[in-house]
């Protein structure tokens, strides 16, 4: 059992986690900012449409909003962004490391490339994909808040009353670990795909396409099981 | 260090990050009403048969204004006595201090559902002034919700014996409507042929009696009436005492003749 779990030790490094936080974080903010305001627009005028047509009555529509963002597209369209973002970019420079022979020589240093490559980037991912998802629920709803005041003619103050109707704190958690999952998933298939990169320049490009499109479907497929555990069972 | 194009050290950007978030979360937290850490709140609890939809986390309302919050549902393993009366579920619910003076022994507490769709919560409708404020720790008996279910299940029953009851009666009940329609033909046509105008008159006359009589009776409650009446209510006492014998002698001597009683 021990020797199992000596597997699993590795050696924080400060720098490199540090230097991947900021640049998988903080540098993402920009562009989950404005995508996530944009889908907080576009929820309310949905829901106030289907809403409408259902029930001719929109009062619900910032409940039903702040619902749907936390269970499902806060942590879904975040995560979806970062790994077009950093996916594909963790897939291409270790895949070039290995064609350029800078794994061998990490191994040559007693360097554990896994430690050195791999832990600090899923550290920094796991830290972007749920301060992003907390930040882009914040930037939806507020961006739903400007909408709603002119398009539903609610005052800011019952917007914000009524937008927690149906979500709890243990909703906001569940969509932290669901973030936790697609921030671990992004790095981790990334890797694998630059790790097993050969060939040539077009090898590489290949390994980041391919990074991008099955953490995509994984993090789909993850959403829908966590989604049911969470919520079916 | 490691420094991004502005001379800030990343640590310091990937510090306000988490910072911001931390925020954050509070700011949910605090709207969700999860944490509250500057009101101070009174507990009660509710007992009820059934909660009809009510779950942990539900708001309560005083006078329709969200005062707190549904923060445990027991089960009672065994039925507890209430007032003569046996419940199954205890409510705990808090109650911020500054909705309490509202909250009576007399107030009620009623399980609604905001909107069409809402959510369920507990209403909570302010007592008297009269009453005194429940106590911190106060165990009430809430309102039941109505049982939708129940009412239609029994709703169904009911019309279900009705159409048995129609099915074995319907010979009966078919000759009853005929005989209803050739009364209501019969009537027609008095009412209106050749006998309508008598029927007018017949009309009037009972309205002019009912008139007398509310006449006459209005003046029997007239005090002097009234004491007529007492003093023919009197003599008709004194005569009935008197013997028939003396009587019959009386009349003798004034040479009446009579047959008494």
């Amino acid at each position: 059992m021990k020797n199992y779990l000596t597997r699993f030790k590795f050696k924080f490094r400060k720098h490199e986690t540090i230097e991947q936080m900021y640049f998988l974080g903080v540098q993402s903010v920009p562009i989950i900012v404005v995508s996530l305001g944009f889908v907080g627009l576009m929820m309310i005028l949905e829901l106030a449409f289907h809403m409408r047509l259902v029930l001719n009555h929109d009062a619900l529509v910032p409940s039903f909003s702040a619902v749907l963002m936390v269970r499902e597209l806060g942590p879904v369209i975040t995560c979806l962004l970062l790994t077009s973002r950093i996916g594909a970019g963790i897939a291409a420079e270790i895949g070039s490391m290995k064609l350029t022979e800078q794994l061998d020589a990490l191994r040559i240093l007693s360097i554990d490339p896994i430690d050195y490559l791999v832990i600090p980037r899923w550290i920094g991912s796991v830290f972007a994909s749920i301060t992003l998802t907390v930040v882009s629920i914040a930037v939806a709803l507020w961006g739903g808040a400007l909408l709603a005041t002119q398009k539903l003619g609610t005052s800011p103050g019952e917007y914000f009353n009524t937008v927690f109707f149906f979500v709890k704190f243990p909703d906001v958690m569940r969509c932290l670990v669901k973030a936790a999952v697609f921030g671990t998933l992004i790095p981790v298939i990334a890797a694998y795909h630059g790790f097993n990169c050969r060939g040539g320049s077009a090898a590489v490009g290949e390994a980041a396409t391919q990074a991008v499109v099955r953490t995509s479907l994984c993090i789909i497929v993850a959403d829908f099981l966590l989604t049911y555990l969470f919520y079916a069972v | 260090m490691p420094t991004n194009a502005k001379g800030l050290k990343k640590e310091f950007w990937v510090g306000m990050l988490f910072l911001f978030v931390v925020v954050l979360l509070v700011i949910f937290g605090w709207l969700m009403g999860a944490i509250g850490p500057l009101q101070s709140q009174s507990k009660f609890y509710v007992l009820y048969n059934f909660a009809g939809g009510i779950e942990v986390g539900s708001p309560v309302r005083v006078s329709g204004v969200k005062v707190g919050k549904v923060s445990k549902i027991e089960f009672l393993p065994e039925t507890t006595e209430a007032n003569q009366e046996r419940v199954s579920l205890k409510l705990s619910i808090e109650v911020s201090n500054r909705a309490v003076p509202s909250v009576r022994q007399d107030s009620r507490f009623y399980v609604n559902m905001a909107g069409i769709i809402g959510e369920k919560y507990i209403e909570i409708s302010p007592g008297t002034t009269t009453a005194p404020v429940l106590v911190n720790g106060a165990t009430v008996r809430g309102v039941d919700p109505p049982r939708i279910d129940q009412l239609l299940s029994q709703g169904y029953g009911v019309f279900g014996r009705i159409m048995d009851f129609m099915d074995e009666n319907e010979k009966t009940l078919t000759e009853f409507l005929v005989g209803m329609k050739e009364l209501i033909a019969d009537a027609n046509k008095i009412l209106k042929g050749r006998e309508r105008q008598k029927l007018l008159a017949l009309i009037d006359n009972l309205n002019s009696i009912t008139g007398d009589i509310h006449e006459m009776s209005t003046r029997m409650k007239n005090p002097e009436t009234r004491k007529f009446y007492d003093q023919v209510f009197d003599l008709v006492n004194r005569a009935h005492s008197i013997d028939k014998p003396v009587i019959q002698k009386f009349l003798q001597e004034e040479g009446i003749r009579a047959r008494i009683f």
